[in-house]
């Protein structure tokens, strides 16, 4: 695999992207208030660097999901890694690269990118992602094995941070799973900035999973736009585990009538990670629900960040929009900082949200050390209770035991 | 919502502003415009002592280099600073042996506004300190207080017989450099409102100003102060009405409370500025930094309930430095016509076993916009504090909105936090249950708004709670019947 390697763009000198001149974001950007400013300032986004040799074992550790698969190593589709023969019928995988060959389906796509872009990070994926991966359901079709795509990242020195971008359009009534992961090719320091668009058409399903589990070193920021027609089905899960930061900023557009969203999340910290949360979800049409519930457990000195926004627009009458944000908080030097917005301009609504913050409960830890556990295994055993009620909303099995053995959950 | 219904809150867009006059007074007013000069003649015509004046000019120096803040949820056309005058004083300062000396037309006003001093002076617990625009012009009760030990008096007074206690505590719990309004406020308040509370003293009555706007085009700029020694209490009534008006009229005001050891200090306001016409024209801009700072034991409790200002900008917040101390923050917040009112709380813990409760209450009718933003935050230090958040919106109409921005922010594991918020609208079964049980449609209307609001009512003053639920019902007047 190559690419051409162009000179890096550095947002180290300026501080500026190329593309629109948008400062890079600070500490006084509500969206990114709680972000580790400093590693971020360190990234020098470029193109993806040249060949990169992945070892067996990094594939072999992600999630074996036996359906498609593609592997895009730093934004790039690796067509050799990837697993794209006899896919089954009424789906479609354009690997990138212009081979698109304008498909029709990608226009509301299209319709996506020319919307200003939200920060210098998102601007910056946008002038050098290319096309990325695109997956397509046809209308009508039920797409039984989860879609894999494995996002692998090997940073060089300069740049050391790429683009990556994914594009998934489901058509009428159909439904599919689509797992992105996101894992580490060594532990050089640098970061990925992945921006997914999803476009659900009429009564479509998709059940959309973000496992992220990069090195100590490595930065994530991912950006998921969804677009939901009428009564269309989304039920997202992120589970936001490793690297230096972890970012997952999604919004969903409620635009047609009826549509349901359903987010939740689970973010586990250790060490100095902050794992950052920012979904938004925007009612614009009438009789819409949706649900938000995030769950953050933070040890030593990590910081889990919550910003979750309700967004109810003029005319989006009928809206039930639910949100809750619950916080472990297990080490002296651990941080929680959440904010569970609201913002509703129409009326006959039920909103509701939640947000709590606390430690393991003591009444509960002796009643397990009464049972004969230690203080470990008693706590464990309440932050695995805690953890799991994410973990186990995931259907498929290859995921949740990855999970499980992520988490250190394995059960017996 | 039905038809019958939309008619009602049109209604309410309708509703005239009830303390909508304005007395005839003569004024002694600066020119417009804001420099140094300026900070100079406001000292010089308070014949300030030095270190105020040093005071006020680092604030303006301050000031100078700060941008008006822009987070807020708040639509506002840009204020000209150099436009409006900053010192206002009513000219004939009466020598008051007694009450009947007070300028018949102050007297009329504050008939209208139903504080008749004469009456209340006898036949009230309630001592008075009325401002008319900036120069406290009576002050009543005093004996009362002074025979307590409590100094209450305004704020020009206070410099003058007490200087070191309004300079020990002056800008202890808001620096000049807080932020940009406090910073203006600092640099020109021309009066306010200073209370001392003694050791171990109990107020014997609870403390109440009427502040009032009356000159055009004049930025009125409060400060208030409030100090209560250890084991102290004080209750402090603040109320607000303002006569109509077609500018925009800016507000910007200080109040600071200092509750030391085992001092509880309660500060209740019902704020009603006039709120601009159905079309946002006039009203007052209101931008308020309010903060108390409670020490070992101590407790303070902000009760707001605000119904007027065009531009409502205000977050009364509390410093839980002491271990064990309490913060509460109560409010009910109502945006009808085209007001804005971006408000809220902070709770910043800092001591062992510190709790602070926050119930907040939005209603938003007509095009009303209404935000709660506030911010809890646990310090590594705040071992075992706890707090508990509740903040509910109602929607009265299809063009008002309802927003909730919290943020909360726990370095403590030991810390709990709990946040609450809803947003609803009032329903047709619950119209339709009351009306079955033989309710008028606006009667059903007024008890439910009333019901929504009643736990922050609950924690006002009798009096206040009497004047709140008025408030609220004049304002939903339109559209409750």
């Amino acid at each position: 695999m190559t690419t051409a390697t162009g000179t890096p763009i550095t947002t180290r000198t300026d501080g500026n992207d190329p593309a629109g001149a948008m400062p890079l974001p600070t500490r006084r950007d509500e969206a990114w208030r709680y972000a580790p400013h400093r590693d971020l300032a360190r990234l020098a986004f470029g193109p993806a660097p040249q060949a990169v040799d992945v070892p067996a074992d990094v594939l072999a550790g992600i999630p074996q999901l036996g359906g498609p698969l593609v592997v895009m190593v730093n934004g790039v589709v690796d067509s050799e890694l990837s697993q794209l023969e006899s896919l089954p019928a009424g789906l479609t995988v354009h690997p990138g690269g212009g081979a698109d060959g304008g498909d029709s389906r990608l226009a509301p796509h299209t319709e996506l990118d020319a919307a200003a872009p939200v920060d210098a990070y998102d601007a910056l994926n946008r002038s050098l992602s290319g096309n990325g991966v695109s997956v397509l359901v046809d209308a009508g079709e039920q797409i039984d094995p989860p879609i894999h795509v494995a996002h692998l990242l090997h940073p060089g020195d300069a740049p050391n941070a790429v683009c990556g971008r994914v594009r998934i359009t489901l058509g009428e009534a159909s439904a599919a799973t689509v797992v992105e992961t996101h894992v580490s090719v060594g532990d050089l320091a640098g970061g990925a900035s992945v921006r997914t668009s999803i476009v659900l058409e009429a009564d479509a399903t998709l059940e959309h999973l973000v496992l992220q589990d990069l090195s100590a070193q490595q930065m994530l920021l991912a950006r998921i736009e969804v677009n939901q027609h009428p009564r269309s089905r989304l039920r997202a899960r992120s589970f936001n585990l490793g690297g230096r930061y972890g970012r997952i900023a999604s919004q969903v557009d409620l635009v047609g009538e009826g549509a349901e969203a359903d987010l939740a999340g689970l973010y586990s910290g250790s060490g100095d990670q902050v794992l950052d949360q920012q979904p938004t979800v925007v009612h614009r049409a009438p009789g819409c629900t949706s649900r938000q519930a995030y769950r953050g457990v933070l040890d030593d000195s990590s910081t889990g960040v919550f910003s979750g926004g309700i967004d109810v627009r003029p005319g989006a009458d009928g809206t039930d929009a639910r949100q809750s944000n619950d916080n472990l908080l297990l080490s002296r030097q651990a941080e929680v900082d959440t904010q569970p917005r609201l913002e509703i301009l129409a009326d006959d609504i039920a909103c509701q949200h939640g947000a709590t913050v606390g430690q393991l409960d003591p009444t509960a830890l002796f009643y397990l050390r009464t049972r004969g556990m230690t203080e470990d295994e008693a706590g464990r055993v309440l932050v695995n209770a805690f953890a799991d009620q994410v973990v186990e909303e995931v259907r498929h099995d290859a995921v949740r035991d990855w999970l499980s053995r992520r988490l250190g959950h394995d059960h017996d | 919502m039905s038809g019958m219904l939309r008619e009602e809150l049109e209604g309410l867009a309708e509703a005239g502003y009830e303390f909508g006059f304005s007395t005839e007074l003569d004024t002694d007013i600066a020119p417009p415009g804001l420099t140094e000069d300026t900070v100079r003649l406001i000292a010089a015509k308070k014949n300030e002592p030095d270190w105020l004046l040093e005071w006020r000019l680092a604030a303006f120096e301050a000031w100078q280099q700060m941008d008006e803040p822009d987070w807020a949820k708040l639509d506002i056309s840009p204020i000209d600073y150099q436009a409006i005058s900053y010192w206002a004083a009513p000219t004939k300062k009466p020598q008051l042996d007694s009450l009947d000396e007070v300028d018949p037309d102050i007297r009329d006003m504050f008939d209208k506004l139903g504080i008749p001093l004469h009456e209340q002076k006898m036949l009230s617990n309630v001592a008075v300190d009325a401002i008319v625009d900036s120069v406290s012009v009576t002050t009543t009760f005093k004996e009362t207080l002074a025979e307590a030990g409590v100094i209450f008096c305004s704020f020009s007074e206070a410099v003058r017989d007490y200087p070191d206690l309004v300079r020990e505590h002056l800008g202890s719990v808001v620096p000049v450099r807080d932020n940009f309004f406090a910073a203006l406020n600092s640099a020109v308040f021309s009066d306010g409102s200073f209370c001392y509370v003694p050791k171990g003293v109990r107020c014997p009555m609870e403390l109440s100003t009427y502040f009032r706007i009356n000159s055009e085009n004049t930025g009125q700029f409060e400060r208030t102060l409030i100090v209560a020694e250890d084991d102290s209490h004080v209750s402090y009534l603040e109320g607000c009405t303002a006569p109509q008006r077609d500018e925009n009229q800016l507000h910007a005001a200080v109040v600071e409370l200092v509750a030391k050891d085992r001092a509880e200090i309660k500060y209740s306001t019902v704020q009603n500025w006039y709120p601009g016409d159905e079309n946002g024209v006039g009203g007052i801009y209101n931008f308020v930094t309010k903060r108390g700072r409670a020490l070992e034991d101590a407790k303070i409790s902000w009760t707001q309930v605000e119904t007027g200002s065009a531009i409502t900008w205000k977050y009364p917040s509390v410093i839980l430095q002491g271990d064990r101390s309490v913060g509460e923050f109560y409010s009910v917040a109502l945006s009808s016509k085209v007001q804005q009112a971006d408000t809220g709380t902070k709770m910043v813990h800092i001591g062992s076993d510190t709790t602070s409760s926050i119930v907040s209450k939005g209603i938003s009718a007509g095009r009303g916009q209404n935000t709660y933003r506030g911010l809890v935050k646990m310090l590594r230090s705040a071992e075992n504090a706890r707090n508990y958040t509740q903040c509910d919106s109602l929607l009265l109409g299809s063009d008002c909105g309802a927003h909730t921005v919290p943020y909360i922010e726990v370095k403590n594991p030991t810390a709990q936090v709990e946040h609450e918020a809803s947003t609803s609208t009032v329903g047709e079964d619950q119209l339709y249950y009351s009306r079955q049980r033989g309710l008028s449609e606006e009667d059903a209307m007024a008890m439910i708004v009333n019901g929504f609001c009643r736990e922050v009512f609950n924690e006002l003053p009798m009096e206040f709670a009497v004047e709140a639920q008025r408030l609220l019902s004049v304002s939903l007047e339109g559209s409750v019947g």
